[in-house]
């Protein structure tokens, strides 16, 4: 159920990021190989039953860890960037 | 759950494609939702969406261990593809495996008969040490016994030598009595060649010598077939040529010195010590007696130029001090001995390793034209693969999936195909190519073809999948003719087509020319004849007969017997035999200088031997039975030592001197006979009476048998005759005179027909390869064809412009193959008999043959050309 992932990212970004809905398709599979992801029936915003992917713990974990070292990443640039302005 | 993967990894692709068409369907109510129609909905989500095909297969990939398994996809949809084109594929099949077939199987027999390593330490070291007389025609004549002790003490580049020499004795009192082939070697041989016997030991220094030499080595063959392989023999006694000798050990199976590269029926069955007798060491007889191999290791920092330089040296010294003069000087050559054993082989092998290769490289080159030629073929299907989603490296990379299982098919095929060439070639090659029978497909030459077959394959796939990655999907599916813009592919087909004449060319030249020389050969005369003659040989030998007139008695009644077998005209005895075995003596004219000696072949015969030889006597008579031992000496000479010693002046009547033996006088003189083989020249010949003369070789003699009946079946009766005499004598190497004739003509034939079937094979590769081309050339112009027959061009104006593409890639393959058999036709020169290697005759038939084999695969597309119908190929247009 990932039409609403790409909406979500799309919304989300006051439609900064817009992603080709196709390419989420494969990144899901790699999320589900490595078990950070799993799939179950549910239901659609519309009430047709699909599939909805769901982060299990490990994939929350993760998400924790990449959350925060992509924070660093982006406070170090934004520093960088406020001295080189100045 | 390992085997449950596959099926779990099933529901997972269900579930990918579920999930894109439940997405595509929620987005589609939603667009719908927000006022659009259906179709466009539709068309919006699935824009928004992007590739479906690519993103499924994208998704897929992502549970596939991806190159291990799209490699697998990839190599099953090859198998299938090939299988949906079996004309394409049995012809690729048919190519590699002949050219791969052919290669394996030749370079397996070069590498046991060339490459293969004697069995000793460090073959590499060995060196044979030989002279040849100043005397063009005496190469090779070994060494004498006191030279080689010269060499032996005074050499510094040898770390040990040894001396070896064949002879063969008659072994009785184990079953039947019989001939066996021996070799002496002196003590110092085994512990040089660091060889150990299986059983028992070497000789002792001490035994090397005259009078205490009674000890006998036996072959593990002999040892495992006359005595049973008893674990006892050693310390029993055995019995040649009436003497009793002591076995001291028996040695292994691998060891077959001094003729390593030789036919089993040639190999020593045992060795005794060489214990030189004191009359060859005795300073008058210095030369007496050459004959004697000597072998010399190497020391470690010794090179074989050193060596060469200092046998040199001390040949010259021993001339100087002994007085060696006139036509008696040597000089000495020093060689690797395992070239030696091999060496008459090599011409042979060097020649068939390079026809096989032109062989390969025309398999190649059509494996490479029909690789190409259904690329074009496949030009649309790419083209839709390519507008569909397919990337580029994903059509090469299945482009090469087809061409490497193509390769790998290939040289499964090649290997089996080499198998029956082997097989074939052990039964039918010729018994003088040394250690044919060991010939075995050796795994470094098996992981060759395989390699070679998968870069074939590789190397010629890949030009194609580069060029049908790249092809225009517009273009292509509009189904436009890319005719200008593969000119590049056709020329290079062309050139690869030309490349096959040129190399055919070079083998039915090659071809020709030794079918050429060997008509030569068999029209020119042997000089006896061959028809109704049969031979077999004994040996008198002279422990079992001291006395020679006694002897000489027994084998008169011997004859006499044999005479009265029916359907029998004529008997005679000779002491060597014509293309069997030769022997030379030297000789000295009378009132010659004291050191002009000269050497000339020599047989001991019996009176009527020409008769019954069926060798014309020119000029004189035959031996008598009055030329006795006592009257006097009498020789009979060939045409050839006439032409040299008398010319212009009558030879009855002159006289020579032989050794000590005496002067004798020229009483006839016979036709030549080819002596050592067919292809050579007759040598100067000595025939001697051998009721009259005593010689080394008295006792040793073949019986020859004229008439109707002469054959191997008249062998029970011959032996009936000669064991109602004497019941010890063996019976050995019985052989029609024609059979002696066809043996030494066995590695030309088998070059012919080797040779032959390399070019039959070469030139239907070839037609199978032009018909590729001018096929495919046909099926890329057919929409032009057309235009050209709706604007009035005639069917045979079409057929004629097919016809002429032939005509023109036949004109370049001959004249580049006329180039390049000028160059490989030299290589032939010392396999041919008085043929040029320009034969005008050759060079008019080859090309004819090539034009013609090639205007007839030309034929069957020029006519599917002709056949076009103008309408259907301008609709598709």
């Amino acid at each position: 159920m990932d039409m609403r992932i790409a909406q979500d990212i799309k919304a989300g970004s006051n439609d900064l990021l817009q992603i080709e809905e196709g390419s989420l398709y494969p990144a899901l599979q790699r999320l589900l190989k490595a078990g950070f992801l799993k799939s179950e029936m549910g239901l659609s915003a519309r009430g047709r039953s699909v599939r909805v992917f769901k982060l299990t713990p490990a994939g929350r974990k993760r998400l924790e860890e990449e959350r925060s070292s992509f924070e660093k990443m982006f406070a170090g640039i934004n520093r960088v960037l406020t001295v080189a302005q100045s | 759950m390992q085997w449950l993967k596959p099926l779990r990894r099933r529901r997972r692709y269900i579930e990918i494609s579920e999930s894109i068409r439940e997405h595509l369907e929620e987005k589609i109510a939603d667009l719908i939702d927000d006022g659009m129609t259906r179709a466009e909905a539709e068309r919006s989500a699935c824009h928004e969406f992007g590739n479906v095909t690519l993103i499924e297969e994208r998704s897929r990939e992502v549970w596939q261990w991806s190159a291990l398994e799209s490699t697998y996809a990839d190599l099953g949809y090859a198998a299938r593809n090939l299988r949906k084109a079996p004309a394409f594929t049995i012809a690729c099949l048919f190519t590699l495996a002949l050219g791969i077939g052919a290669n394996t199987a030749v370079f397996s027999t070069i590498n046991t008969i060339l490459f293969h390593p004697l069995p000793y330490k460090d073959p590499s070291r060995l060196v044979l040490l030989s002279e040849s007389l100043s005397m063009e025609s005496s190469n090779d004549v070994g060494v004498s016994a006191q030279e080689y002790l010269d060499y032996r003490s005074q050499n510094s580049v040898f770390s040990e030598t040894a001396a070896f020499e064949t002879t063969d004795f008659n072994l009785t009192g184990a079953g039947e009595p019989r001939r066996i082939n021996a070799a002496r070697i002196s003590a110092s041989t085994l512990p040089l060649l660091e060889v150990t016997p299986e059983l028992g030991r070497n000789f002792s220094p001490d035994e090397d010598r005259y009078g205490s030499d009674r000890v006998v080595l036996l072959s593990h063959a002999l040892w495992q077939s006359q005595y049973g392989s008893a674990p006892d023999i050693v310390g029993k006694s055995i019995r040649l040529d009436e003497t009793a000798y002591t076995v001291v050990g028996v040695m292994p199976a691998s060891f077959r010195f001094p003729l390593d590269g030789a036919p089993l029926s040639e190999r020593a069955s045992i060795w005794l010590p060489m214990a030189f007798a004191p009359n060859l060491l005795s300073p008058d007889n210095r030369t007496m007696e050459f004959g004697i191999g000597l072998i010399g290791r190497l020391k470690p920092n010794a090179s074989l130029q050193q060596a060469q330089t200092e046998m040199n040296q001390i040949a010259n010294r021993f001339m100087r001090q002994y007085g060696y003069s006139g036509t008696i000087r040597v000089s000495p050559h020093v060689y690797l001995f395992s070239d030696h054993s091999v060496e008459r082989a090599r011409p042979l092998l060097i020649l068939l390793a390079t026809s096989v290769l032109c062989l390969l490289l025309i398999a190649t080159a059509n494996t490479a034209n029909l690789l190409l030629a259904r690329a074009s073929a496949r030009t649309q299907e790419m083209a839709v693969r390519l507008a569909i989603g397919a990337s580029r490296p994903r059509l090469i990379r299945q482009c090469l999936a087809e061409s490497s299982l193509l390769g790998f098919l290939g040289s499964i095929a090649g290997i089996l195909v080499a198998i029956l060439l082997v097989a074939g070639l052990k039964h039918f090659g010729p018994t003088s190519l040394p250690r044919l029978q060991e010939v075995a497909i050796h795994p470094i030459v098996l992981l060759f073809a395989f390699a070679l077959s998968l870069m074939t394959s590789l190397f010629f796939g890949f030009a194609p999948a580069w060029r049908l990655s790249r092809v225009a999907p517009q273009a292509s599916l509009r189904g436009a003719r890319q005719v200008s813009s593969d000119r590049g592919g056709q020329r290079l087909q062309n050139s690869v087509a030309s490349a096959e004449i040129a190399l055919a060319f070079v083998l039915l030249i090659a071809g020709g020319l030794l079918l050429h020389s060997f008509t030569r050969l068999l029209e020119s005369p042997f000089g006896f004849n061959p028809q109704n003659a049969f031979t077999v040989r004994t040996v008198f030998d002279h422990v079992r007969y001291p006395d020679s007139i006694k002897r000489d008695i027994v084998q008169k009644q011997l004859l006499d017997r044999l005479t009265r077998l029916p359907g029998i005209s004529a008997v005679a005895e000779a002491s060597h035999l014509p293309l069997s075995d030769t022997r030379q003596i030297g000789f000295r004219l009378e009132h010659a200088a004291q050191d002009d000696f000269h050497m000339a072949e020599n047989s001991l015969v019996s009176p009527g031997y020409f008769h019954a030889m069926g060798i014309t006597l020119i000029a004189g008579r035959d031996f008598t039975l009055d030329d006795r031992r006592g009257s006097t000496p009498v020789a009979i000479i060939n045409q050839a030592l006439n032409r040299e010693f008398f010319p212009g002046q009558n030879p009855i009547g002159q006289r020579f001197h032989w050794g000590d033996r005496g002067t004798f006088t020229i009483i006839g003189v016979a036709g030549d006979v080819h002596i050592s083989s067919l292809d050579t020249d007759s040598p100067p010949m000595i025939y001697l009476d051998m009721f009259q003369i005593e010689s080394g070789v008295s006792g040793k003699t073949a019986f020859i048998l004229r008439g109707k009946a002469a054959g191997p079946e008249l062998l029970p009766a011959i032996r009936e005759q000669v064991w109602s005499v004497d019941k010890e004598l063996p019976l050995y190497e019985g052989a029609t005179l024609q059979s002696l004739i066809s043996e030494s003509l066995a590695q030309r034939s088998f070059t012919l027909v080797l040779l032959g079937a390399f070019a039959v094979i070469a030139l239907l590769l070839a037609s199978v390869g032009i018909f590729g081309v001018i096929s495919y050339l046909v099926g890329q112009r057919i929409s032009e064809f057309g235009v050209r027959m709706a604007l009035g061009a005639t069917r045979s104006q079409i057929t004629n412009l097919v016809l002429s593409r032939g005509a023109k890639i036949a004109l370049t393959g001959c004249l580049c193959g006329g180039v390049l058999s000028a160059f490989a036709s030299r290589l032939l020169l010392t396999s041919l008999y008085r043929t040029d290697w320009y034969d005008p005759a050759m060079l008019c038939i080859v090309p004819l043959l090539l034009f013609v084999v090639v205007l007839l695969a030309s034929w069957l597309p020029a006519r599917r050309a002709a056949a076009t119908d103008p309408m259907h190929a301008l609709r598709n247009e």
